[in-house]
């Protein structure tokens, strides 16, 4: 009886699971394996999209692993720091610390990109405050329009994102575990790698995953910060819109949620192995 | 029972055996005052309780000691090292939390093999001790157990191997039974003596539990609003306490309050007696196993008339409740064999010698 | 398929002018719809650009001719195909296409001939948009044009002393990372073909001239700074001072850089560039002739096309409008020489959507694209 009223319970959660990432997660499974000829869908199972993606696309998706695990990698260290100084060093403080992420979260997206193409660009912000100090005699032009614009976008908008995971992780430690941990010798270091990281085990891999997934699958900022910077959202974009290619966006999709499913695991297994005692 | 010379004249003595010595120490959060400057002796294989009630300061003296407080003033020594300025991490000392700060991310072995491994032992010297202090602590069967599996007593049992393991000068438990219950505790007790006398080290631990500091230690500090108002063992505290608040919060006990002048002594309740001291006001404590019914003609240091109001018996034995003059009442606990019983409404004489009378200021 | 100038302008039209423009004339109440309407009016089905609906809704003409619009905005020019073939023959009315996907709508069955003497503010459409071949096909006009706008070479003057005569000059070493790109691939494709191939038909290209093209376009990527995401983007990265000059251009980004405060000018290369031409369609079927005769006729009316030039700030094809229209507003197009617009560029349209001889397809163009884009 009881068991079943269970059931019944998780229904509404399972269902709404099921339509909004199973369903579609499906849909595109299926869809991958047609073809788009001059508009009209061909049913007929093929393997072409999968071989097109790893044949003309590999390097792009490449690319873009490299820069969502370095944006991730940053994004969570910071993430990281920041909630350690909110939860364990200016306790006083945090409610405001978090209270600031929170309200970036509302700034928007691309208020954010516009605000860095402000700070960046050759007359922006940045380059004139270098140029009034002396710094520079002519404006640094690498630093709009370059992988590094993009990872530092990315990172500020994805910095809730990692933030929130880890300190919910790190409110979970007890103040007397590490007390009992500098009691029983160790310093700071040893805290942090014995106690606080492998404690926040799960924030710190929710949190590289959201980042991960954020950037992997952003097509908005290198358009608009990376100057000639492609990543693989900007060419699954466009087989949604104006390529019409619904299968080869598809394929795209799901190799490129492989990737993404392996290097998050690979991270798991890494912080794992480091909490390992 | 006997007077003993107040407490606070010895714990003034810098005695060379001391283990651990408190000098002025004190710790003040802006304008409150946690700990007023305080010093304290506690001599190796001390099993030392720091009693008083919630927010007297204990906490805050133990955490001095182990490090993680740092003192407004005084210094901390131990073994003759001034650690005033040391971090818990390098401090011989270690603590039992009172939530014991388990590692949950870690199992028994590895909670209480942790300090061992950040001193770089070998391994099969950690395997070595690890196993010698599950099996002390009677945890080899839960050896790879999560901690968080564990009961509130195991848990406690694994605070306490993971401290001892590192064989510290003073080992500080931070109301280690508070979070038990009552049965547990009475096993916990006996448990915490057995490691105490297995170990042969020097416990200091904190506690609002009369009943435990009484059973558990062999000297006892009462705190009080940031003081340490009386130091010493268990039967002078009892016997001869030495405010008003140590004789209240330790055991039952009656107070007479009174009028001192010229080394006489007038009690509001009509007796009187000579008592050297400075004048003033004082409160005289009697415990109520020490006052008698006093038969017919019989006499005693000090009399008083009242009317028997209440007599509960008890088993071991009786107390009955006597009403005195100003609408004072003093509890008496009679032999339970006692024959006649008292019964409510009689007019009795109490009487006791003045040997067990205190006569604290105010 | 193609995001072409016209999938971009709406863009920047949406973004920029549009709704701004709107709100600010919105006291006008030109936009809401009348909900107290004594007898049922006639339910227009409109599918197009975002903001090609105002020349007509934004007064009470739609009111006084009892007509409701329903509009449905689009993404990218497939959509009218996908829309259209999708269930939308029989339901929708105006379509409005880039003239390059017109012989497709045509040869797909999905538009119907315009009836020219319904659309009698035709006569004042000037005849270098009234008779470009794309629109009419098989000697029957299919498509309404109402504006129009070209690719041409935006450039800073400030910073530009020496202004290129050719696209090739933009491979100059001295403009190393001062040239800014439209992520535009049909107009980008077009002029590396007019440059590279040396056709005068860029939309027939072999797959060899197609590597060419790619080969050009990566050129000049290299020499870029950036490749925008869309013209207001272009606009702002000249406005900031991070790019000088453009390969792809719109006559428009001279006012986007005006309302930021850079003053920019354009050219046209000797090569020449494309040039786009937007277009009101009647459906197939569509269930509300009359009405949608009533629409075409007014997008290209002296009101209509009016609000268009000075609103939008987008290019119109009303001769009559183009003289009412302020200087400052007329100036920003080559009106005065229009008759010599196709000096400067072309109306090519669109490569062949179905394989045609040895000819590259759109889908290939695309493809090849993408090689330009990770280059």
């Amino acid at each position: 009886m009881e068991s079943r009223s269970n059931y019944w319970l998780v229904a509404p959660s399972a269902l709404i699971f099921c339509a909004l990432f199973i369903a579609p997660m499906a849909f595109f499974a299926v869809l991958s394996f047609w073809q788009v000829e001059y508009f009209e869908l061909s049913t007929e199972p093929t393997l072409a999209n999968y071989r097109d993606v790893f044949a003309n696309y590999w390097r792009v998706m490449g690319f873009t692993v490299v820069v969502a695990t370095a944006t991730a990698l940053l994004t969570t260290a910071l993430g990281f720091v920041f909630s350690f100084l909110a939860r364990f060093r200016a306790v006083e403080w945090a409610q405001a610390l978090l209270f600031i992420v929170l309200i970036t979260l509302f700034g928007g997206y691309l208020m954010k990109i516009y605000a860095w193409k402000t700070i960046l660009g050759n007359e922006g912000v940045l380059n004139s405050a270098l140029l009034a100090l002396g710094v520079i005699s002519s404006p640094i032009t690498s630093l709009l329009y370059s992988p590094q614009a993009v990872v530092v976008t990315l990172m500020h908008f994805s910095l809730p994102f990692a933030v929130l995971p880890i300190y919910a992780s790190m409110r979970g430690i007890a103040d007397s575990e590490v007390e009992a941990a500098r009691d029983l010798g160790a310093g700071r270091w040893p805290i942090l790698s014995t106690v606080i990281v492998p404690r926040c085990q799960s924030g710190i891999v929710a949190a590289f995953s959201f980042v991960f997934l954020i950037v992997g699958g952003d097509y908005v900022t290198p358009l608009l910060v990376g100057g000639k910077l492609t990543m693989i959202g900007n060419l699954i974009a466009p087989q949604f819109g104006a390529q019409f290619n619904w299968p080869l966006g598809a394929a795209m999709s799901i190799v490129m949620l492989a990737a993404a499913v392996i290097v998050i695991y690979l991270f798991r297994l890494l912080v794992a192995l480091w909490s390992r005692q | 029972m006997t007077l003993q010379t107040p407490p606070e004249t010895r714990s003034k003595q810098d005695s060379p055996a001391a283990l651990l010595k408190l000098r002025g120490i004190s710790k003040r959060y802006g304008d409150f005052a946690a700990v007023e400057p305080l010093d304290l002796d506690i001599f190796p294989r001390d099993f030392v309780a720091v009693l008083g009630p919630s927010g007297c300061g204990k906490t805050t003296l133990l955490r001095i000691i182990g490090g993680f407080v740092s003192p407004t003033t005084g210094t901390v020594e131990i073994d003759g090292r001034d650690v005033t300025k040391i971090g818990p991490e390098k401090r011989p000392t270690n603590t039992v939390f009172q939530g014991y700060g388990l590692f949950p991310h870690m199992t028994v072995r590895q909670n209480v093999g942790y300090g061992l491994r950040l001193q770089k032992k070998t391994r099969a010297e950690i395997d070595d001790r690890v196993a010698e202090a599950l099996r002390q602590s009677r945890l080899t069967e839960f050896a790879d157990r999560s901690v968080a599996a564990l009961s509130g007593g195991q848990q406690q049992r694994v605070a306490l191997a993971r401290a001892l393991i590192l064989r510290p000068k003073v080992l500080l438990l931070d109301e280690p039974l508070a979070a038990l219950d009552l049965k547990l505790r009475h096993t916990m007790q006996d448990e915490l003596r057995r490691l105490h006398q297995e170990f042969g080290g020097t416990f200091v631990f904190v506690t609002h539990d009369q009943g435990e500091a009484l059973s558990l230690a062999n000297r006892i500090a009462v705190m009080n609003a940031g003081r340490i108002e009386q130091e010493g063992n268990a039967e002078s505290i009892y016997a001869a306490p030495a405010t008003r608040f140590v004789a209240t919060f330790i055991g039952d006990a009656n107070l007479l309050q009174g009028e001192r002048h010229g080394g006489q002594v007038k009690l509001e309740a009509g007796p009187a007696f000579a008592d050297a001291g400075p004048d003033g006001a004082i409160t005289a404590v009697v415990r109520p196993k020490a006052v008698k019914l006093l038969a017919a003609g019989e006499g005693a240091d000090v009399q008083i008339a009242g009317m028997v109001e209440d007599v509960v018996y008890l088993g071991d034995h009786i107390k009955c409740s006597v009403k005195i003059m100003g609408e004072q009442q003093i509890i008496v606990h009679l032999d339970a064999a006692i024959a006649p019983r008292p019964v409510v409404g009689e007019q009795v004489n109490l009487g006791w010698p003045l040997l067990q009378q205190r006569v604290v200021v105010a | 398929m193609g995001s072409n100038k016209s999938s971009s302008s709406g863009f920047a039209l949406t973004r920029r002018h549009f709704t701004q423009a709107i709100a600010a004339t919105a006291a006008a109440g030109a936009v809401g719809l009348p909900s107290t309407r004594a007898q049922a009016a006639t339910s227009i089905n409109f599918v197009g650009w975002q903001g090609y609906d105002d020349p007509v809704a934004f007064d009470d003409f739609l009111k006084s001719k009892d007509i409701t619009l329903n509009t449905t905005y689009i993404g990218n020019n497939d959509e009218i195909v996908a829309k259209l073939r999708g269930g939308g023959v029989g339901t929708i009315d105006i379509v409005t296409p880039y003239m390059g996907y017109i012989p497709l709508l045509v040869k797909l069955d999905l538009i119907q001939p315009i009836d020219v003497s319904r659309v009698p503010n035709l006569e004042k459409v000037m005849p270098i948009f009234r008779n470009d071949p794309n629109i009419n096909v098989d000697g029957k006009l299919y498509g309404i044009p109402f504006t129009w706008g070209g690719g041409p070479m935006v450039y800073d003057p400030a910073v530009i002393t020496n202004v290129p005569t050719s696209w090739k000059d933009l491979l100059k070493p001295e403009f190393t990372g001062k040239v800014g790109m439209m992520d535009d691939p049909l107009g980008n494709m077009m002029i590396g073909a007019l440059v590279a191939t040396g056709t005068s038909t860029p939309t027939k290209i072999t797959a060899a001239q197609l590597e060419q093209t790619i080969d050009f376009l990566i050129e000049v990527k290299k020499q870029s700074r950036v490749v925008a995401a869309s013209w207001g983007d272009l606009s702002d990265s000249i406005a900031r001072g991070d790019v000088a000059l453009t390969f792809n251009g719109w006559e428009t980004m001279v006012k986007f850089c005006g309302d930021k405060g850079k003053v920019v000018q354009y050219t046209y290369p000797i090569e020449r560039t494309n040039a786009w031409l937007d277009n009101y369609c009647i459906a197939k079927d569509a269930p509300n002739l009359d009405a949608a005769y009533e629409l075409c006729n007014r997008v290209i009316s002296v009101e209509g096309q009016k609000r268009l030039a000075e609103v939008a700030i987008q290019a119109i094809v009303n001769s009559d409008a183009v003289a009412a229209l302020p200087a400052d507003i007329r100036s920003l197009y080559p009106y005065d020489d229009i008759a010599n617009y196709g000096k400067k560029a072309g109306f090519f349209g669109f490569p062949p959507v179905e394989p045609e001889g040895d000819l590259t397809t759109f889908s290939d163009w695309l493809k090849a694209y993408e090689r330009f884009k990770t280059a």
